[in-house]
């Protein structure tokens, strides 16, 4: 299921953001443009960063990036984007983050198996690195085939 | 016994937990009666679990529900997982 969603239009590699904000609007522009979600999603994010912390930073150097399905989603779709300089959001151990995963679910459970195809491909340490650092985003797509 | 393990919005990184604690429970040897299930803060307190799990931003507010709480530093770190699962087991003697 998710070699259908990883296309080359929502990776985006080595991108310069100024601070942690800057990165989460800049990680939801592939599913903005393709009209996935509305403004308020984002802010819905930011949101849930002020009240409940960093807790999206889920790994050392990887965010995701996601609100519920209701503060704003149309289309179910994940968007990859690695950052050129790590950005600290914050977090007490897993700061600075490299990788910015923006996932928009359209209700509790068709997104389920994606995130479980995903998930297998974050647990592979050369793969989750090739996510974070890699420039290609050919190389990125390609890690997402035959899952 | 039930497990249950929460984020902030319950459909994304507490899911990809849930399924790194059923392995985890397998490769330790748990009693396979043990359920697991996952959901959004708000849920959490009204679900009754014996055991909660979550990271270490959402941790302090499961602790104020009384009940064991895991809290996790690294959620894609499978070590850490199985380690503190198999501590908190044994602690609770269910292992």
């Amino acid at each position: 299921m998710i070699e259908k969603m990883i296309t080359k239009d929502v990776v985006r590699t080595q991108i310069s953001c100024a601070d942690w904000k800057e990165a989460i609007h800049e990680g939801l522009e592939p599913l903005r443009n393709k009209g996935y979600i509305t403004e308020s999603y984002e802010e819905a994010i930011l949101k849930n960063f002020e009240e409940m912390g960093t807790y999206m930073v889920i790994a050392p150097g990887v965010v995701l990036s996601h609100a519920r399905p209701e503060d704003g989603v149309l289309k179910m779709g994940l968007s990859i984007m690695n950052l050129l300089e790590g950005i600290n959001f914050g977090h007490e151990t897993n700061d600075p983050v490299h990788l910015v995963l923006s996932l928009a679910a359209s209700d509790n459970t068709s997104h389920l198996e994606m995130l479980r195809e995903l998930m297998s491909v974050l647990m592979e340490e050369d793969k989750l690195n090739t996510l974070k650092f890699e420039k290609d985003s050919e190389r990125i797509v390609a890690l997402f085939k035959n899952q | 016994m039930k497990i249950l393990v929460c984020c902030g919005s319950g459909l994304g990184s507490s899911f990809m937990i849930e399924m790194n604690v059923e392995a985890a429970l397998k490769s330790i040897g748990a009693p396979s009666d043990i359920t697991v299930d996952h959901s959004d803060l708000g849920s959490a307190k009204g679900y009754f679990a014996d055991l909660y799990i979550g990271t270490r931003d959402i941790a302090p507010e499961l602790e104020t529900i009384g009940k064991p709480v895991i809290s996790l530093d690294n959620m894609l770190d499978k070590k850490e997982l199985e380690t503190k699962l198999e501590n908190k087991l044994k602690e609770m003697n269910v292992i």
